[in-house]
Formats: structure tokens, sequence, C-alpha cells
């Protein structure tokens, strides 16, 4: 079993690392009692990121369907609790509330390298269509608790690793002409009034100046006021007042941007791409097909992730509540951000060469 | 191709977020400055501060109407919104649609009471706002005894703010829908003086982003609350107060027409000919207040202008009077939210400049309070007594009163300034704005509403009877159609025709002279001298003494009285109406402070004072006459000595107060009245007496009226006495005696004690 080495890929270790211990220093200004929270929740995720790290991702490919179809039964039984905050997006276990929607993301990621990796049609459309099923169908339960956020991750992590593992650009266009197309029954029949709000808000602020816009100004006001040094830990107007809502999840890079400055703020933002493009590395230079492909997947929905989280709080995307990996707070999404770098790195420790590739001579698949 | 793909991945993520530090950029470097300042201003609020009233006080400085700090809870019942780029009337209450209140309001007689009654019922079960409105009250309001006591009361008051709206203008017509659904924005008066910790928690609601739209409709205004320790002693001086209401505040900063024309305010408003509230041009209440047209997205919205935060304004008495020099002024003040603690509720604090609201002028009365509750406490005890006597019962059982009105002034003669002026049946000034209480003294017979010593008897006209006349006396004595020599004979009886003029109980008075018809009141002699006068002169010298124009007194709706117009000109002016005008009988209808200053008038060298309440000693609008007679000093001489035998003569014919006016060993002047009224089946007969202390250097005017009390020398001679007693200090000792007789059980040194105290007070 033991035909991996253990090379850790400092590169992603030491970025996740700066995220996370700026996130922590920021929550702590934001509200101090989740982040001790968070510091209990960080213990756990942890373990989730060892786990992740020694299990063999080969394993878990192995069994991608079962894993897939628990995770599925979860998503829809959770269709059938109670809602809270107006989503049925929680399942109830002593000790916390679990989001299955989160645990979907690795459950799809393993599916699709799986699914992607066994057979050698992804230059045809017929090859597409698996993919995309298996991708379609937890999307729209997702949509249906509602959990828009979550749910915008699905499409993109399909684009990317059916692109990058060779799928025609041109059936891509198709898909995404239809995916376009799909933007008008979910308008119709899925999105709820609030949401169709957040995105008439999002077009028109200013009409939309007292319910739907009060957060996106609030987080706007926040983050410019911040100016390029910001106002120091603890000392941001808008944070300390509560008048940023949601400050200690989906909105804390308001509270970073607005303590922290420009400079704190670009600086967590290369750190997730240097995060984002070391795990596209370790895809690169990964010896297993579907290893690669998991590498992708992770490396595409923690920056998807990042994106929307920021383009929403920059108010450059329509409101969706997404957290930010890493630093918002919250146990589920914690643990399985945490759990996937873990897989990245356990994929990194069996790498096809380590100065470079002109130096490689061994079986590159594909 | 994989490698080069994941090359590719990298690149759009890399573009991506550039993409996101360019907009980072933006806002933090390139617009940064605009983000500081409009956070910086949604930090901080512009908050109208309601200035202080000015206290009333007494001449010795004792607080008679004051202003203690209370929070307001204002309600706004529908507010306008954008409504996907349209504006839309939306209700602030769940489930009051403004269409509905609209229809409950439109709503004739019984239609309106039942769509009323179902809003009402409508809001007591179904409503969340009320709920939660009411669970805030009942913990935190200590007055508040159950969840459905709070609920009845804010239904209560929220229904009480819909019956305010009006439906029609002023010239009687329904107004527009729209007019009416406008009106619904305009912020009003839900509950007064709520507690400290209800204002908190309503405001901690509304200061969160999630929780705000619960209470839209509510306002918590920081504001003052109108306290009258004395209660009913001073209700008709002090007045009571109340809200600007929407055509005041029309008139004070015009208004926006159908046509979108602004009609401008006058900027004041003038109640009983007194400035009764004026705006400075140029200041900030005016900015406050002033109707403005706010363009958004290239249109114009005509907004009507706001309103003060918690006016309060006098409604009657001084209050009303002196409102413009009571009242304070507005000032904006601008707050900044902060959280003075990481863990505690955030506050808004005054941000920067201290300013505060201008407070009004306290205001000094001439009225001495000790003596008013003196004087008070007399004309209970004398109406309590008067109304146990027998004969009496039969009018009162008729007229429906238990007790009977009564009214009590005393006057500086020389000065006008009014000491003491009560009138019984009073009011609570506290309780006013309590519907229910308000309602039930509306309703009472006895009209307590009414200041009867500016209004006279209320109900029908209120004739002076003979009180009238000492000036009937000295016109004709000043005129010279008499002298002190000239003597008629009255035989009980005088006819013109067939018709009978009666003297008092047709008594057979004799030959006379003026102070002798004065001290009998015999009718026939002023019959012979008001003839002899004629109408003309008789009516201008009346008109001249200040019957039928109003004093001038400060305080609003005095009645102006009446004096018969064709006396003046002449025409179809009978001799029997001259008889009736010479004893103040038919249609002459005399005030008692009209009455005061007339007397006045006689013993003080003819000066016309001006009665008043404002203890102003250098002001001269108050304290000088508006005129003066140049009267004979004999002729006064003799009209004072015909009245100094009204009360003081003993032996027959005794003077028609001497029985019960009389004082030993204190001389004083004075003139009974009997007025008649009402028509032959339901005569009434007013009691008056009108009196001048002390005779030789005359000082006080004390003038009483008890309505339908029959004899002014039976019913209120005693009121008179034992009020110039009080305020001259005689027979202290008596008093206190009297006083407590009952207590003579008690022990000695208590009893010595207590007398000790009440000579003290005395």
């Amino acid at each position: 079993m033991n035909d991996r080495g253990w090379k850790i890929d400092w590169v992603v270790v030491i970025s996740t690392a700066i995220v996370v211990g700026i996130g922590l220093y920021y929550l702590k200004s934001a509200d101090e009692e989740y982040y001790y929270k968070q510091l209990n929740w960080l213990l756990v995720s942890a373990v989730a990121l060892a786990a992740g790290f020694i299990i063999d991702f080969r394993i878990l490919i192995r069994h991608s369907f079962v894993i897939y179809i628990g995770v599925f039964v979860f998503l829809v039984g959770v269709l059938f609790t109670s809602p809270i905050n107006g989503a049925r997006s929680w399942i109830r276990l002593p000790g916390f509330n679990m989001q299955p929607s989160e645990l979907m993301k690795i459950a799809l990621i393993l599916l699709l390298a799986k699914i992607l990796s066994s057979h050698e049609k992804q230059a045809t459309v017929r090859g597409l269509i698996m993919p995309f099923i298996v991708t379609v169908i937890p999307l729209g339960l997702i949509l249906k608790q509602p959990d828009l956020g979550t749910g915008m991750l699905f499409p993109p992590l399909l684009v990317a690793m059916v692109f990058s593992s060779g799928a025609r650009i041109l059936h891509l266009a198709v898909v995404a002409v239809a995916g376009l197309c799909g933007v008008a029954p979910m308008w119709l029949f899925i999105m709820k009034e609030y949401q169709k709000n957040r995105i008439r808000a999002f077009l028109n602020p200013e009409l939309y100046s007292a319910r739907e816009a009060w957060q996106l100004i609030q987080s706007l006001i926040a983050i410019g006021s911040g100016g390029i040094y910001g106002m120091g830990w603890g000392q941001g107007s808008q944070t300390s007042l509560d008048l940023l809502s949601e400050k200690h999840t989906d909105f804390i890079f308001g509270v970073i941007a607005e303590e922290g400055g420009f400079y704190v703020a670009t600086g967590l933002l290369v750190a997730y791409l240097v995060l984002i493009l070391g795990g596209l590395h370790i895809a690169r230079y990964a010896s297993d097909p579907s290893g690669k492909l998991v590498a992708v997947g992770i490396s595409t929905i923690i920056g998807a992730q990042v994106l929307e989280n920021v383009g929403v709080v920059t108010a450059s995307l329509p409101t969706t509540g997404i957290t930010l990996p890493l630093i918002s707070y919250g146990g589920s999404s914690m643990i399985v951000t945490f759990f996937m770098i873990g897989l990245l790195l356990g994929i990194g420790r069996s790498r096809v060469f380590i100065m470079g590739p002109e130096k490689f001579t061994g079986v590159v698949p594909k | 191709m994989f490698r080069r793909r994941t090359v590719i991945l990298g690149f759009i993520f890399a573009v991506g977020f550039f993409l996101l530090i360019g907009r980072l950029w933006y806002l933090q470097v390139y617009t940064s400055e605009y983000y500081k300042k409009m956070g910086e201003r949604r930090l901080h609020r512009l908050r109208p501060i309601p200035p202080s009233r000015g206290s009333i006080l007494d001449r010795r400085g004792r607080v008679l109407a004051g202003d203690t700090a209370s929070f307001d809870l204002w309600m706004q019942l529908a507010s306008y919104k954008k409504i996907a780029g349209k504006r839309k009337l939306i209700s602030n209450i769940d489930v009051l649609t403004p269409e509905s209140v609209y229809e409950a309001l439109v709503a004739a007689g019984t239609q309106r009471e039942i769509k009323l009654n179902l809003l009402k019922k409508n809001l007591l079960e179904h409503s969340d706002f009320v709920e939660e409105l009411s669970q805030i009250l009942l913990k935190n309001d200590a007055e508040i005894s159950s969840i459905e006591n709070s609920k009845e009361r804010v239904v209560n008051s929220i229904i009480g703010i819909l019956s305010q709206i009006s439906v029609k203008s002023k010239s009687g017509i329904y107004k527009s829908q729209r007019d009416i659904m406008h009106s619904f924005t305009d912020p009003r008066v839900m509950l007064n003086d709520i507690s400290l910790k209800s204002y908190q928690e309503i405001e901690q609601i509304q200061l969160n982003p999630y929780t705000k739209d619960k209470f839209e409709a509510l306002n918590v205004r920081g504001g003052y609350k109108r306290i009258y320790p004395y209660g009913e002693l001073m209700a008709h001086i002090t007045g009571y107060t109340g809200n600007l209401i929407n055509s005041e505040y029309q008139q004070l900063r015009g208004y926006w027409d159908d046509n979108h024309e602004l009609v401008p305010g006058d900027n004041k408003i003038v109640k009983s000919g007194h400035l009764f509230f004026e705006i400075e041009p140029g200041s900030e209440e005016e900015e406050m207040i002033k109707p403005r047209i706010r363009r958004s997205e290239g249109k114009d919205y005509y907004l009507s202008g706001g309103t003060f935060s918690n006016e309060t304004v006098g409604r009657s008495g001084i209050e009303q009077w002196y409102n413009q020099e009571l009242r304070g002024r507005h000032v904006w003040r601008v707050e900044k939210l902060v959280k003075p603690n990481p863990d505690g509720p955030r506050l808004f604090i005054n941000a920067g400049m201290r300013k505060d609201a201008i407070n009004g002028k306290n205001l000094k009365l001439t009225i001495d309070v000790d003596f008013q509750q003196k004087v008070s406490n007399i004309l209970n005890d004398e109406l309590k007594k008067l109304s146990r006597e027998p004969k009496h019962r039969k009018v009162l059982n008729r007229l429906g009163y238990d007790e009977f009105p009564g009214v009590v002034v005393v006057m500086n003669v020389h000065n006008g300034e009014i000491y003491a002026m009560v009138s019984t049946p009073s009011y609570d000034p506290n309780k006013i704005h309590d519907p229910d209480y308000y309602k039930s003294i509306i309703d009472d017979k006895k009209f307590p509403l009414y200041n009867r010593a500016i209004y006279g008897v209320v109900k029908g006209a209120s004739p002076a009877g003979s009180t009238i006349k000492p000036l009937v006396g000295m016109a004709a004595l000043e005129e010279g159609a008499i002298t002190a020599n000239t003597h008629y004979i009255c035989e009980g009886v005088e006819y013109i025709g067939d018709k009978e003029y009666v003297c008092m109980n047709r008594a057979h008075h004799g030959s006379m002279d003026v102070t002798d018809a004065l001290k009998v009141s015999c009718n026939v002699f002023f019959y012979h001298a008001g003839q002899a006068l004629g109408g003309k002169r008789l009516s201008s010298w009346l008109r001249d003494f200040g019957l039928g124009s109003v004093t001038g007194i400060d305080l609003p709706r005095e009645r102006v009285g009446h004096l018969p117009e064709n006396a003046f000109t002449g025409i179809r002016w009978s001799l029997g109406e001259n008889y009736h005008l010479s004893i103040g009988q038919g249609a002459v209808d005399v005030t008692p402070i009209q009455l005061a200053v007339a007397y006045s008038t006689i013993v003080n060298g003819g000066y016309k004072v001006v009665p008043h309440l404002k203890y102003d000693p250098s002001d001269p609008t108050l304290n000088y006459p508006k005129g003066r007679f140049k009267f004979s000093d004999k002729n006064v001489n003799l009209i004072k000595n015909g009245m100094w035998k009204v009360v003081q003569t003993g032996e027959y014919p005794r003077g028609t107060a001497f029985r019960l006016g009389m004082i030993e060993g204190f001389e004083y002047i004075g003139k009974t009245g009997s007025a008649e009224a009402g028509r032959r089946k339901n005569r009434v007969t007013h009691a008056s007496f009108a009196a001048i202390a002390p005779y030789d250097e005359p000082e006080i005017a004390v003038v009483a009226l008890i309505p339908y009390g029959d004899h002014g020398g039976a019913s209120c001679a005693r009121l008179v006495k034992r009020v110039i007693k009080a305020y001259f200090h005689l027979d202290e000792f008596q008093e206190i005696n009297t006083d407590h007789e009952i207590h003579q059980d008690k022990e000695w040194d208590e009893y010595e004690s207590e007398s000790d105290s009440n000579g003290a007070l005395g």
C-alpha cells in the first residue's frame, strides 16, 4: 500500500496556514464568542486534515458511488426537516448541525473523478452525459433547500473537471448554453422571491435600498472605509457597531477589509490564489489519473467558493449565502474544507517528479 | 493535454482573483472617501430635540404647571415605499391595510362603527405587531396588569389614531381618497409616557436590520409630560395642553395644493386675539416643518412637511394665552451611534457640538395658591350648605344637579391683578387626555370645562340683576339726571299701561334717595332713574363701564356679554325695556369679571383697569388702565355710601347683605344681585354679590356668582364675607376654633401644634 511517499506540499500547507491565521485573527475581532468555538472546530478539522492525508484516496474513489448514494440520501432527507432561518440545509446531530450539501462537494468530486478517469469518451458528447446527470440531480436538491450559494459551486466544478479531463471546448460551450437556458426555468420555478429580489437588488441597488441591499451597502461601506491601511484590529466602526450583519460567517471578508485594509485583504486573496495554484500544481504532477481529477476538483471548488464569497461581499456578484472557506465560522464547512486539503496533500504524496517537469522521464498518464 | 488544461485553469483563477483585487482597489483606494463618509453618515442621525415648556408659577413661585421628562410612543400608520420602482402606500401594521382603514373611515354612521369594530377585533386577535408591542409594554410597565389589558390599551390607541384622521376638509366636504390615504403617513402620538425599559427594548428592535421592519410603525420620542400639581384647583386658570393639529401645521408652514402649487403659511397663529404660535423666519424650526420637494430619479415628490417632535401647545387658560412665551424652541441635534461596552447595547449619544433645545420661559401669575385654596374651600363649603337647604332642592332637582355651581373672583381694584379665581365645578387637567374622563366632563350637566368667572352662567344668559344698580346710579348722578336729594316713591309696583313692573316682593319702600334705594335694592327708584337718564345715555355709560365688551383678561374664550343694541340707537326702544335695563334685567348679559372691573372703576378714582393673571409689574400692557372716568368725589361717595348701607345697616329696613354679610369691626361695601333669567315657566334666579373691601381705602373687589342660587343676599353674602375675612386675615382665632370643634377631645399638645400650624398658614 505504501507506494506513495510522505512528501508534503509545503506551498499548500503554508498558504493554508496563512489563510487560517488571518481568519482567526479577524474572527476574534468580529465576534469573540465564535472565535473560541472556531478554535474547537479547528481541532476537529485538524483530525479531518490528517485523515484526508493518510487515507488512500484511491479507496475513496473505488467506493465513490456508494459514498455518493449515501450523501444523496442525506440530501433528500434534509428536505424533510424543519427549516432553520428559512432553509432546510441542516441535519441535527447530537452536538452539532451537519450540512449534507457540504459533504456532497466531496462525494461529487470523487464520483466525477471516477467517471471521468475510467472511460475515455470525454471528447464525445455521450461521455459528458453521465457527469452532467450526477451533478445536476444533487444541484437541484440543494437549490430546493434552498442553498443557492453552495449550488452555484457545482457548475464550475463540473466544467473544470470535464475540461481538464479532455472534453472538447465546443461541447463545453454547448453545455454552457444549455446551462444558461436552464436559468430561465430556475427563475420561474425554483428560486424564491427573496432570491429574485437579491438579484434585482444587485442589478439595481438604488431601487432596493431598504431591505435587500442593506447588507450589500453595509458591506461596501465596511470595505470602502477600510482604505489602504485599514482601521486597525477591533476598530472597524461598521463591524464593532454590529451594522454589518453575518459578520462572523458570510460577511467576514468585510471585517478583514475594513480592519486590515487593502493590504491585508489583497494578501489574503493572494494566499488563497497560491493555495489554489498549489492544488492545481499537485494535480498537474499527480501520478494517479483519478487523483489528478480529484485535485483539480478540490482546487476548483475552493477557488470558486472564495471567488463567489468575495464577489458577493464586494458587490461584484448577486447576493448568495456562501461561506468563505477556512475563515467563516461554521463546523461543517471547516471540517469538509480541511478534509479536502488533506486529500489534496495526500494526492501530492506520490508525485511523478520532484524538481521539475523537464527532468522527469517516467510514465505520464495521458 | 491535461497539464496544459490545468495551467489554463490556474490562469483563469488567477484572472478571477486579480479582478477581485482590482475591485478591492477600486473600493478601498479609489472610492474609499465616499464610503467613509457614507459610513459616518450612517452612524449619525439628526434628531429634533423637544424643548421643555416653561412652568407656570404662582406669585410666590410655587409651580402650578410644569414639565417632567417622559417617553412617548408615536405611530405612523403607513408609509410610502418604492416597490419595483413604483411608489406605494404600505401599511406599517401587519393586519391593517390602508384600503381597509380608508373604507372604515369613509363609511357613515353605524357602518363606520361596525367597520372600526371589525378592525379592532382583527387587531386584537391576529396582529403580531399588537401582540409583540403588548408583551413589551406588559413586561416593562408596572401599571399594566395583564396581557389582555395591555393589548386593549394598544389597540384602543391605534383605533383612537384612526378616528383622529379627518375625512372632511374644513369646509365640510369629503377629502379626496388620495388626501385621506396620505394623512396615514403623519406620525401621531400613540401612547404617552411609556417606561424607559420599554423605550430601550423598542429601540434595540428598531436598530437591528433584521427586526426593524416589525416596528416600522413606531417611533419613540423623548419628550415632556405636563403636570399640574394642584389639579382641579387651578384648572380654569392654567388650562391644559395638547398637540398641534394638522390644520395648525398647515397654517404655520403652508401646504401643496392639488396643482402642486405651494400655498404659503403665515408662520403664526393668532387665537382669541392673542399671538398663539409663531415661528421665527429663518429659524431651525422653520427648517424642520416646511414643505419641500424631493427629486428622485427625475420625479418630484411633494412632501407635506414635517412635524415637531412632541410639540405641546396650550389648549385653554394661561397655557393657551401665553403659549408663545411658554413654549420653547426646537433644535436639531446630531447624535452618534456608539457601543460603550463591547457586550452592551448600542446607544445614540450626543455627538460633538452640544446643543440643547431652547426651553420656554417661566410665567408668574398674580394668583396666590394659598389664598386660592382658601377661597376654593370656602366656596365649596358654602355651596354644600346652600345645596342642603330644602328650598333649593326643587331647582336643583329640575336641573339635575347635586350641588350648585359657583364662582368667586378676587381682584385688586387698582391694577387689576387677580388674586383668586375659583369656578366650581372644575376638572383635572392631568387627566384631560384620558378619553373616558374627557367624555365624563363633557357630558357633565354642570359644564366643568367652563370658567364661569369669564363666562357667567354658561347655560343661557347671565343677566347682571341688581348688581348693575350702583353703575346706573353712578351714571345718573354724573349726568345730573338725579342728585343726592332726588327722592322717588316706591309703592311696590310701577305700571306702563296695564303691564306691571314690580319691586322686589312688591315691597312698599316708600320715598327714598339713591343710597337707600341701593340699600334695599329698590327697583322702582332705578326705573325712574333710568327713565330720567334715557336709553342712549344709560347704555353708553354701561358700555363705558365695560359691559358688553371683553375686559381684556389674559384668558382665552372670554365672553363678551351683551348690551341691548336698540338702547344705543333708540329705535324701537320702549320704556319697559329701559326699566329692565336699569335694574340689570332683560337683554343685558354680564360676566363676573366685567362686574369686578366696573365696580373697581367707581372706587379707584375712575380708572378702567385691565384684569390680568400674569404677574409682571413692569409690563405696561398689563398694569396701565384702558381709560379713566372723571367722577366727582361727591357722587362716588354717594354710591359708596349706598353700598356701605347694603352691608352695614342693621336697623330696619336692613341692607340686603347685612344679615349674612356684615363683619364685626370691618367695613366693606357691596351690592347684591338676584337676576332672573329664562322664560316664565323655567324661570330661575342667579344669585350674585359684588363687594369692594375695605371701605376706607378700597383694595380688592370680590364678585361671587351662584347660578340658580336664588337671592344674592341670602346665597352669596356669607360666601363673600368669608372670602374677605380670609383675605384680610380677620377672625383667625375664631376660624381655627370652629375648624377644630370636633377635635376637642384630642390630647392638648396635639391640638396646640395643629392650631399653631394653621396659624402659621393663615
